[in-house]
């Protein structure tokens, strides 16, 4: 393998290891990890009240036929943010989704999470025969295309 | 300032500096897109620190996730279509460390991560095969490639001065 002179490999090692950013990029940063560790929380507190609604509507008493299951959506490591612009199309597309469930009478309740940013979160709770029938319903919701993470929760009847 | 935002605070300033000079480095001195890795490492670190074994530096662990995210984002097409035109900028003020990082800045993706990874950072070839996914054959030919190309760079630089 072919080396480097000398005078390159000390050039190199006297190369800086640390450069400061602009100061602003600190508050930038704060701003969305601590602001997205607080959004989380807010969507557990949802989740929950999510919870008790459905444990409390009549259709979760047992023998009503089915399951219910609770999507989350979260951005998730790989997530595909939309392309400036077209953040509306893509809450669009999942609306439409939703839509298509609740004419197959799978969607109980389900929209977007408030407050709004530019990435798409939201909260499904749908009704399904088994766990095998709700993992085929979340792998046509449209996060999927976009990397994004399902997670998907059984109800407990 | 809640407790959690002070820690956080205090480890962004300890590591960033350096997650910085990695990001300067990888994207060829583009400030933008080097912010944006650091603040996508941030981001993703935070979520996966449970997955931190303890069994590296905790520098090297964030350094790692860095080049993850800049693999990542090389793969997507839509970052590809969003990246702007990149101008070396903000070069140190020394002579010969402007023409090194200039020179490192010209190399291609693949090579120039290789290079700052190996020959910056002293990432052996089978941790840079194990950040990058690729085999360490890969890694190997391509810091050749990088290196001559960096010889000739430099060359060239010194004969039109």
């Amino acid at each position: 393998m072919s080396e480097l002179s000398d005078d390159i490999k000390r050039a190199l090692a006297a190369l800086p290891r640390e450069e400061q950013p602009d100061p602003a990029l600190e508050e930038r940063v704060v701003r969305v990890v601590i602001g997205r560790r607080r959004r989380w929380v807010w969507l557990s507190a949802v989740a929950a009240a999510a919870m008790v609604l459905v444990l409390t509507h009549p259709w979760s008493r047992a023998g009503a036929g089915g399951q219910t299951y609770l999507l989350l959506l979260s951005p998730g490591p790989a997530y595909l943010t939309p392309p400036p612009g077209h953040l509306d199309e893509r809450r669009a597309e999942y609306g439409r989704w939703a839509d298509s469930l609740a004419r197959l009478g799978k969607l109980e309740v389900g929209g977007r999470l408030e407050p709004p940013g530019d990435i798409v979160d939201g909260l499904f709770i749908i009704r399904a025969a088994d766990d095998a029938d709700a993992a085929r319903i979340a792998a046509t919701c449209p996060h999927n295309k976009y990397r994004g993470h399902i997670e998907l929760r059984r109800f407990i009847e | 300032m809640t407790g959690g935002e002070g820690a956080f605070r205090l480890l962004y300033r300890t590591h960033t500096p350096a997650l910085y000079a990695l990001a300067l480095r990888l994207t060829g001195r583009d400030q933008h897109e080097a912010e944006d890795l650091v603040q996508e490492t941030w981001v993703r670190a935070t979520r996966k620190m449970s997955t931190f074994r303890g069994d590296s530096a905790l520098r090297t662990w964030l350094c790692g996730v860095l080049v993850n995210v800049r693999r990542e984002r090389l793969r997507s097409a839509w970052r590809m279509v969003d990246a702007p035109e990149i101008e070396p900028v903000s070069p140190p003020r020394d002579d010969a460390a402007f023409d090194l990082e200039r020179a490192i800045a010209a190399l291609p993706d693949g090579a120039r991560d290789i290079f700052v990874l190996h020959e910056v950072y002293g990432y052996a070839h089978h941790e840079i095969a194990e950040l990058l996914g690729v085999v360490e054959g890969t890694s190997k030919s391509q810091l050749s490639r990088a290196r001559a190309l960096l010889r000739q760079a430099l060359n060239s630089g010194e004969a039109t001065r």
